[in-house]
């Protein structure tokens, strides 16, 4: 079990990476509330010896990738839609990017977060693949597709390979 | 395009009111959180309740008995058989029951085999050949094991002279005991007081089931035909009434 330093710790570096997987997943604030929750506690509680940093975060990344997949697979997420998802979108606080974060959120949900992990914390397929338990083909196959589908939706908004 | 990926996602923050409130609400389960160890021995403890639990049910299961099995020649003995049929514990009554049954060794084998087993046995053979009696009576409740019993030891004797089969309630078990006397047995003992013979319940203990057979013959001069013990089964009132020496014999056919 971990100290009260160490939690509190972790929640001040792994807050955003959580908040940023929830976005990638969930469409309302009382969900990602709940997924931090869920993540931190089971870090307090259950989370294993650390041999680095790095493997840190990737335990925080799978945890919280599979506390997203959970919620939303629970009975009442799948037949009900909030009335905060109705009304409100999660927007990017920089306009400039928003359409970038709209097109990754566009993706269908496999693409969303391997997107993240390759572009934004810039893991390779390989480690893609074993975070995700995937086969890096797969992985590539996705990264690729996922290129495809934003070169479109973001065709003459200056759009670079 | 990785650079705009990258600036979009940089500009997602986590909310400060909620790490805020997440940190309180983690601290606050986990302070209530006691260590894993703890859990263990609570689940540890739990599981050896759950054994003992069901140990002791097994064990009073098993080891209750729920039908008594007089078995006398002039060796005397009963077995105690459990609902399951099975020989839970054997008590001799006399000598010749105890040397009998640490030659047999039938203790926790089923109801029919250990039957089976004393039956062919060569001790009971030898007084068979003589002439003697076996008696072979179920004390229970009336019930469907009862009547298994005495169907099972019924096939089992089928094919012996002067065997007899009953069935009787266990009602006087503790007053036989107490006089040191089989169940079978006290019952042919209060057959001769309701004779009004009087035998002292050591010579009773010591004699065949033949003999006392006969002294109940040549008093019961009046029911001479009746001789057969109650409760017999209908094979042994047809087969086995009426001759004082043959009065034994049973299920033939």
């Amino acid at each position: 079990m971990r100290s009260e330093q160490e939690v509190i710790s972790a929640i001040d570096k792994y807050a955003d990476t959580v908040q940023r997987i929830c976005i990638l997943h969930l469409k309302n604030y009382a969900d990602t509330e709940d997924i931090f929750q869920t993540v931190f506690i089971k870090y307090a509680l259950k989370s294993p010896e650390f041999i680095s940093d790095d493997h840190e975060k990737a335990w925080i990344i799978r945890v919280t990738i599979n506390a997203c997949k959970d919620l939303l697979k629970s009975f009442f997420k799948s037949h009900t839609t909030s009335f905060e998802e109705v009304v409100e979108e999660p927007v990017c606080e920089q306009e400039d990017y928003s359409d970038v974060l709209s097109a990754v959120q566009s993706l269908p949900e496999k693409y969303r977060i391997v997107v993240y992990l390759y572009y934004y914390e810039g893991y390779t397929a390989l480690e893609i693949g074993k975070l995700l338990g995937k086969n890096v083909n797969t992985i590539y196959t996705r990264l690729n597709r996922s290129k495809q589908i934003m070169k479109e939706k973001l065709r003459g908004d200056g759009y670079e390979k | 395009m990785k650079n705009k990926i990258r600036i979009a996602f940089d500009s997602i923050k986590a909310d400060k009111n909620l790490a805020e409130k997440t940190k309180q609400n983690v601290l606050k389960a986990v302070s209530g959180y006691k260590p894993k160890a703890m859990n263990a021995l609570r689940f540890g403890v739990s599981c050896a309740a759950c054994l003992l639990i069901l140990a002791a049910t097994g064990s009073w299961l098993f080891f209750v008995p729920t039908v008594c099995i007089s078995i006398d020649i002039n060796p005397s003995f009963e077995l105690s058989v459990n609902r399951f049929d099975k020989v839970v514990s054997v008590e001799s009554y006399n000598e010749d029951g105890k040397a009998l049954i640490e030659a047999l060794d039938i203790k926790y084998l089923s109801c029919y085999d250990a039957i089976d087993k004393i039956v062919k046995s060569e001790e009971i053979a030898v007084f068979l050949e003589d002439n003697d009696t076996l008696e072979i009576g179920v004390f229970g409740s009336d019930n469907a094991q009862t009547e298994r019993l005495l169907s099972q030891i019924n096939s089992c004797t089928g094919k012996c002279d002067n065997t007899y089969c009953y069935f009787d309630e266990d009602t006087k078990s503790e007053v036989a005991h107490k006089l040191g006397l089989s169940k079978g047995k006290y019952r042919a003992y209060e057959k001769l007081t309701e004779l009004g013979i009087d035998v002292d319940v050591m010579q009773i203990r010591d004699m065949s089931m033949r003999e006392i057979r006969e002294l109940i013959a040549e008093f019961d001069d009046a029911d001479n035909k009746n001789d057969c013990p109650e409760n017999t089964l209908p094979a042994c009132k047809e087969s086995g009434t009426g001759k004082r020496h043959n009065y034994g014999k049973h299920n033939e056919e």
